[in-house]
């Protein structure tokens, strides 16, 4: 992989998507991150580009919002060697898909007594495209995440931390 | 796993030892997700995935015939602009909606990591695939990645 920094036109690019993000009312701490990452990982810089350039299609942009924040947890949750976790074999995964969907809709139902998504999504700081992605799929939802929303709602990490989780 | 010859690329009769095949976590959370969707069976899985994903075994570039050809294999892409160390494994008309699903591989020396597969969509969804595997490889080169096996 070839180092990336940004070079001067993409920084002026990047103040610009800055501020139309938060002209469409991103949140502050989201569009730091998103834009202190987009500096040197060029992923993360194309993400907030295309984002800027899909303006028109609103769908579009919350999947790309729902990305970047899933490229800045992948580096705050990001060990700093190979971290070898439990092999899951392939005949295992119908039932970690069921157990995953299982827990999910636990913490939806938690979710909605609180308010709903826009209204937890707001109290965790956790974009509303990525929390409605995160409840709505089978991925293993990530662990920082969750206590995020624990934080949020006051929730004892028991009540909140699943089995499935990475 | 024991040692394989191989003949191209390498002296004749020249034992190489097999490639790792790192299944990381975004590999394994994609999988979740397709299972979910029912994108391919598990005849295709047996039948096919599985064993064009163990020609890896064989190294990069692979001596396999399959990986000359591009329909099956070849180097990621954005606009046109090769990721460096970045590959794409391709299947066409797979499990029963007939779709194209994508394996991103990033190379590593004597290892190969699966990354994030998905479905093939329009060009906005293949840009954000692509972004996103960049920023796996980035994560993989400092090694900064989980893994979940080896196959």
């Amino acid at each position: 992989m070839i180092p990336f920094k940004t070079t001067p036109e993409q920084v002026i690019n990047l103040a610009k998507i800055v501020t139309d993000m938060n002209q469409a009312g991103l949140s502050r701490d989201f569009i730091v991150d998103a834009s202190e990452l987009a500096r040197s990982d060029q992923g993360v810089y194309d993400l907030m580009n295309l984002w800027l350039h899909v303006g028109s299609n609103p769908a579009e942009r919350n999947e790309i919002v729902a990305d970047i924040q899933e490229s800045i947890d992948d580096y705050r949750d990001a060990p700093t060697a190979p971290l070898k976790k439990p092999y899951i074999n392939y005949t295992s995964l119908d039932s970690v898909v069921q157990g995953i969907l299982k827990e999910k809709a636990k913490l939806r139902q938690l979710i909605d007594r609180n308010g709903g998504v826009s209204v937890v999504a707001q109290k965790s700081g956790i974009p509303q495209p990525s929390l409605s992605r995160m409840l709505n799929s089978t991925s293993m939802p990530r662990r920082s995440t969750l206590y995020r929303i624990a934080n949020a709602l006051d929730l004892s990490e028991s009540e909140i931390v699943a089995e499935w989780t990475r | 796993m024991g040692t394989q010859t191989i003949s191209s690329g390498s002296p004749p009769g020249v034992a190489l030892p097999p490639w790792d095949i790192i299944i990381t976590e975004w590999a394994l959370d994609s999988y979740l997700s397709l299972k979910k969707q029912a994108v391919f069976t598990d005849a295709d899985y047996g039948d096919v995935l599985r064993p064009d994903v163990e020609l890896l075994r064989e190294g990069i570039p692979s001596p396999h015939a399959k990986f000359g050809n591009s329909q099956f294999w070849g180097p990621a892409k954005q606009q046109n602009v090769i990721l460096h160390g970045g590959y794409k494994m391709k299947w066409h008309q797979l499990g029963p909606g007939k779709v194209q699903l994508r394996l991103p591989v990033a190379v590593e020396t004597n290892q190969t990591l699966l990354c994030e597969a998905y479905v093939k969509g329009n060009v906005a969804t293949e840009a954000r695939k692509m972004a996103r595997f960049k920023t796996h490889m980035n994560l993989i080169s400092q090694g900064r990645y989980a893994w979940r096996g080896k196959l």
